[in-house]
């Protein structure tokens, strides 16, 4: 089995013929502009950085006080998983749910997915269930919504800030710093290099 | 539609008039009999099959949630025993009113004309690929790209209201209630994201001149 030496593009079914690119560059569709490829430099490199400082980030969030609300006579202070926990208590258990997977479930999957086809693809091991685990990256990407969640509670923190005081936990900086690494993961990552280093993997030894 | 493709050979190189079978997700090339990818194992089909009828059913549901979405409280505000509902559109009002002019407008961008926008944008698209002489694809090709990127956004104000009541919860002093209208707006939320993964943007450029 070889590498394609033309795609369809994705997005307007033209084939088009691939021609070699250096590093810096990238591959569009002629007619509707679809970026098929765009190679970084050290691009595994930094995807495995990325990916391992966010899942660390991540897990770090769950550790310490998220944030403080702070009023007179009272205040309250909630961990990460109390966004999701309350709602569940007023029964928006739908809710809950989609927020769970939207922000923490399927984000960490993506980072957790990346590092797992990366390793087999940096040490030429065949994981198990590895073409259904990059498979699996594409599906979930757009349902990612951890940044989305960020501005979310930057835009409710301006909505309370005339009614008390709020204080950053630990947590939300680690949160933060875990959506900074998910970007720069996302930025990095490119299905077309993807699949072509897996199936130098698994067909090229 | 495939006798029509074929009249169009010359001019541009389409994967079915190639009998290519390339894989859509990992652009592998598979022989031209093949049914699956041989790589990553994805069925490989001709076009998304009937995925018009499928844009069109979860348009027509993500409308049909637009009217409790913005009708329902997304939120109930209890204050020293007094409770006050806000709807979305209210919240806006409320910010703007507040002077929180950037916040009053992230909102409003996110929650109101976002959702609308990516509707009207997809009875467009689903009325424009029906048409037999198409002009602009290329225009209507980056109104897709838009739509489909700018779709998960409007989820602000779901997450406002989930970190809201989590944090202010302090019995009749004052506490936070999540609204119906907030279980709406996740749904109209994913009905979109839905309707735009499922339309086949190649159906733009189908028989283009
Ligand atoms: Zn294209
Ligand atoms: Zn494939």
């Amino acid at each position: 089995m070889s590498q394609p030496s033309q795609v369809t593009c994705h997005e307007c079914d033209l084939l088009v013929a691939l021609k070699p690119i250096s590093e810096g560059q990238k591959l569009t569709c002629p007619r509707c502009r679809f970026v098929f490829t765009r190679k970084f430099p050290l691009a595994q490199e930094k995807l495995m950085a990325f990916g391992v400082s966010g899942l660390f980030f991540l897990v770090l969030s769950f550790a310490f006080p998220f944030l403080s609300f702070i009023t007179r006579g009272s205040d309250r202070t909630i961990v990460l998983l109390d966004s999701m926990r309350s709602l569940q208590e007023f029964e928006f258990f739908s809710v809950a749910m989609l927020l769970m997977l939207t922000t923490i479930i399927i984000p960490g999957l993506v980072l957790f997915a990346v590092l797992y086809v990366l390793i087999a693809i940096k040490w030429k091991l065949r994981l198990p269930m590895l073409n259904s685990t990059a498979k699996l990256i594409s599906y979930l990407i757009p349902w990612n919504m951890a940044e989305i969640f960020l501005i979310g509670i930057l835009v409710s923190l301006i909505k309370i800030t005339s009614l008390a005081q709020i204080e950053f936990g630990y947590s939300f900086y680690c949160y933060v710093l875990f959506v900074l690494c998910l970007t720069a993961t996302l930025v990095y990552f490119d299905r077309f290099q993807l699949w072509y280093w897996i199936r130098q993997v698994e067909f090229n030894d | 539609m495939i006798e029509h493709e074929s009249s169009h050979q010359s001019k541009a190189k389409t994967a079915l008039s190639q009998y290519q079978r390339n894989c859509e997700l990992c652009y592998f090339q598979n022989p031209s009999d093949a049914c699956i990818c041989e790589c990553c194992g994805k069925k490989l089909s001709q076009r998304k099959k009937s995925s018009l009828q499928h844009t069109i059913a979860l348009l027509i549901t993500s409308i049909i949630l637009y009217i409790p979405a913005n009708l329902l409280p997304i939120m109930y505000t209890n204050y020293l025993g007094e409770i006050t509902e806000s709807t979305i559109v209210g919240g806006v009002v409320t910010l703007w009113g507040q002077g929180s002019y950037p916040v009053a407008l992230i909102i409003f961008v996110a929650s109101v004309l976002v959702p609308i926008g990516k509707i009207l944008a997809l009875i467009w698209l689903c009325y424009f690929v029906k048409q037999t002489k198409k002009r602009s694809s290329e225009k209507n090709q980056q109104l897709y790209r838009v739509t489909e990127f700018i779709g998960r956004w409007s989820m602000v104000d779901v997450f406002v209201v989930a970190i809201l009541v989590a944090l202010i919860q302090m019995g009749n002093l004052m506490s936070v209630h999540p609204g119906e209208a907030a279980i709406a707006f996740a749904g109209l939320v994913i009905t979109t994201m839905l309707a735009a993964n499922t339309f086949d943007s190649k159906l733009i450029w189908q028989s283009k001149d």
